[in-house]
């Protein structure tokens, strides 16, 4: 049922009519592929630029958490 | 800012760890009884409950649910508040999550022998405890998020965004694969069906993998590294580049598990395409983990839960580069339904999830008891069975799997198979069979050292359930915080997010291949099983003959000469679950049923062989299945199961459930008739005659394909 009703409100969709005439073989393969790479592509630039702009120190406190806690880090 | 004081309670992370240590071992020796079946077929002693097809479920869910699930909960009850600052959320949570969990096991333990099962690898589980495993899944999440939102940092480590990724992610694969109509108590049908039902499967079966067996252990590693090697992680900046890119990529890859079978192309390519992309977060992880010891390596020397550790994210590294050459469709035409995926799968089991599990067991039991370890020499002796034991197990796979696909593959200079026998490609790698055992004792018996390190340890030592600790109450965000720094102290907006790098792969491979029809061409001659076939294809579930049995033809010349026409996407339109494997221990029996085809036998052939296979056969290597011809079919049962199909839109006539007993006996009584012209006695309602019914119907649709041509 809710398939059903997933297909009709997408057959109505224009831009999911190009996509689906291109998926029905390899040859619309392409297409699909940068478009799933460009979603790769945005999230790791995005990520690298948050990288890129943190702070130093927060780094240093972030990786030193595991350091921090209590005395089960004593050595045995 | 007050300092604020709070007490951790180990008993949960200590039960999770004895439960590890106990399911471990359970699962090695499942394991090795396994392989020891292989070699020597009547082991089961004629007993059911215990033949390869059933007890191999049993092991993989062992290993996986029982050994790495406790493994990555020890991990969580541990590590999680002491980086939060504070106690978990709840300690009734905590234990319901416990026994729970451990129940949900002993369901599988029980079920998967009886040989109650989905049919669909690692989801073996029938839906009842689907459902329980759903509930304790929720507990687990709720006393999680919870004990993020009353944390003390205001910051999350590294180490927890995996695990939440894991909660997140592990929720959404577990309902979308186990969606399934019940028929009855413990019975029921996946909704999805051929092709539809592979991609789900392996979506799912894939990213188990990516974030059960790695996302988790990641965190576990993130963790435990630094604490054993007492320093820093090597960089807060790769972990977070690697964790939001392995988590976006995993999702994707799935389809590298069905390659050069009937699904549409495009999703093959797009598999392959994330799959060799993947390497690079791979690999920064391993890179991440093992140059965090820079400087320590003469601890490493000395210390056994550092050399552990070294070893599980070496090959946790070599795993996830073998995984994408095995994705690349030239590697994977030689390497599938080889002993080459065993091993690969088992660098990965034993290896990564193995030697972490060990080290983290090493490292947390000293400090659970207040003690040293009781044997340093006895963890040193451990790790050194198990590194060898893993190469013991694999190193020989490797060579079978080259050697059984180069033998499947081998044509004389007249163009004739070289070995047209399965049988023969199967007794020339016999031999690494029995290296595998070795490696099996081997790993086992690490595993056996271990308890005895770890029960004298604790012997020797008095439990410290609670441990004090202090910090500040959490402080307000700063208004200037970073995109991510402002992210990690939002737990919540950070799961969410990761919920959605995990969704934009899923949903952009799944609606195409179940909204656009033409991806799964239909052909005309394919008709839904008679109720006697059903009933058949039921038991072939049950016995888990796919365990070792595929039903995929790939269009290869040396397959389709070996087997016949190679297979469609639109044969299997009606099968819910569909059946194509991923092992050939036994031939492929896509086409078994087609007369005059490469393998077609005769019923009273069938019958013979199912009893006694080495009557057929003096070498062959299948169980005997004595009891299906003492068994009788669940005939009662029928109607429910034609019911069932029907409501999943298979065609049968409508009403067909109330003529579907008549009809199921006109075809055993034909079949029994048969048996008996060829003089076997054989009542007409056993287990047996449904299982033959079903083997001579396979292939056949597509063989009248032949004359009436596909639409």
């Amino acid at each position: 049922m809710s398939a059903l009703l997933l297909k009709q409100v997408l057959n109505n969709l224009k831009m999911y009519k190009v996509i689906s005439s291109l998926l029905e073989d390899v040859k619309g393969m392409n297409v699909l592929s940068a478009i799933s790479v460009s979603f790769f592509f945005i999230l790791f630039i995005i990520v690298m630029i948050s990288v890129i702009r943190m702070r130093k120190e927060h780094a240093e406190e972030m990786k030193n958490m595991p350091l921090n806690d209590s005395n089960s880090n004593d050595e045995i | 800012m007050a300092i604020e004081k709070f007490t951790y309670d180990n008993r949960i992370a200590k039960y999770f760890a004895v439960a590890t240590v106990l399911w471990g071992i359970v699962g090695f020796l499942v394991g090795l009884i396994i392989a020891l079946e292989i070699l020597f077929p009547g082991l089961n002693l004629n007993l059911e409950f215990i033949t390869f097809g059933r007890l191999r479920p049993l092991h993989t869910n062992a290993v996986i649910f029982a050994f790495v699930g406790n493994g990555i909960f020890t991990a969580v009850y541990y590590s999680v508040p002491r980086l939060l600052k504070t106690p978990m959320f709840s300690d009734l949570l905590s234990r319901i999550h416990f026994w729970g969990w451990q129940l949900i096991i002993v369901c599988a333990a029980v079920t998967l022998p009886l040989g109650l099962t989905t049919g669909k690898e690692y989801a073996e589980l029938e839906f009842p405890i689907d459902i329980l495993i759903t509930l304790i899944w929720v507990v687990f999440g709720w006393n999680l998020i919870g004990t993020l939102i009353k944390r003390r940092t205001r910051h999350i480590y590294v180490a927890i965004w995996f695990f939440i990724s894991a909660l997140v992610t592990v929720a959404v694969l577990h309902i979308t694969n186990s969606l399934e109509l019940p028929v009855k108590f413990f019975k029921s049908y996946s909704i999805y069906a051929g092709v539809q039902d592979a991609f789900v499967q392996w979506w799912y079966g894939h990213n188990a993998v990516a974030f059960f067996l790695t996302a988790a252990y990641l965190g576990l590693m993130y963790y435990f590294i630094p604490k054993a090697a007492n320093r820093p992680i090597y960089s807060y900046k790769l972990s977070i580049i690697h964790f939001w890119a392995l988590i976006f990529l995993y999702i994707w890859a799935g389809p590298h598990h069905l390659l050069y079978s009937s699904t549409p192309d495009w999703v093959q390519a797009l598999g392959v395409v994330f799959s060799v992309v993947l390497i690079a977060p791979s690999w920064g992880g391993m890179i991440n983990g093992l140059l965090t010891l820079r400087g320590a390596w003469d601890k490493v020397r000395e210390d056994p839960v550092l050399k552990m550790f070294v070893v599980g994210v070496t090959a946790y590294g070599m795993a996830t580069l073998e995984g994408p050459l095995l994705s690349l469709k030239s590697v994977n035409a030689i390497s599938h339904f080889t002993d080459w995926t065993i091993a690969h799968v088992h660098i990965g089991a034993l290896g990564w999830n193995g030697m972490m599990t060990f080290g983290m067991l090493y490292w947390l039991f000293p400090r659970f008891y207040k003690v040293k370890l009781y044997s340093k020499s006895l963890a040193n002796t451990h790790f050194w069975l198990a590194t060898l034991g893993m190469l013991f197990f694999a190193i020989p796979l490797y060579f079978a799997g080259f050697t059984q696909a180069l033998m499947w593959k081998e044509f004389t200079a007249e163009g004739y198979l070289k070995y047209p026998n399965f049988l023969e490609t199967y007794l020339q790698i016999r031999p690494m069979h029995m290296f595998r055992v070795v490696g099996g004792i081997l790993y086992l018996s690490g595993g056996v050292l271990m308890v005895i390190n770890l029960l004298k340890t604790a012997k020797s030592g008095k439990f410290a359930r609670f441990e004090d600790d202090q910090a500040p109450a959490l402080e307000k965000p700063a208004v200037t915080e970073k995109i991510h720094r402002r992210l990690e102290g939002k737990p919540v907006a950070f799961a969410v997010l990761a919920l959605i790098a995990i969704l934009i792969g899923s949903i952009i491979e799944f609606v195409p291949l179940f909204v656009i029809k033409s991806n799964i061409k239909t052909i005309a001659s394919v008709k839904p099983y008679t109720p006697l076939e059903l009933q058949g294809r039921d038991i072939y579930i049950k016995e888990g003959c796919y365990n070792c049995h595929s039903q995929m033809v790939r269009p290869f010349r040396s397959e389709v000469e070996r087997y016949g026409e190679y297979s469609k996407s639109g044969e299997s339109v009606y099968d819910h679950p569909f059946q194509w494997g991923s092992r050939r221990t036994g031939p492929d029996l896509a086409r078994e049923g087609v007369k005059g085809g490469k393998l077609y036998k005769p019923d009273a052939w069938h019958y013979e062989h199912l009893v006694n296979p080495q009557k057929t056969n003096l070498q062959s290597i299948m169980p005997a299945y004595p009891w299906l011809a003492k068994k009788e079919i669940d005939i009662a049962s029928t109607p429910g199961k034609i019911k069932a199909m029907l409501s999943l839109g298979v065609p049968y006539p409508a009403g067909f459930e109330s003529s579907a007993v008549d009809d199921l006996n006109i075809q055993a009584k034909s079949i029994a008739a048969g048996l008996q012209n060829a003089g076997i006695q054989v009542d007409y309602n056993r287990q047996i005659i449904a299982l033959i019914a079903y083997m001579q119907r396979l292939g056949t649709d597509v063989s009248a394909t032949a004359e009436t041509g596909i639409k």
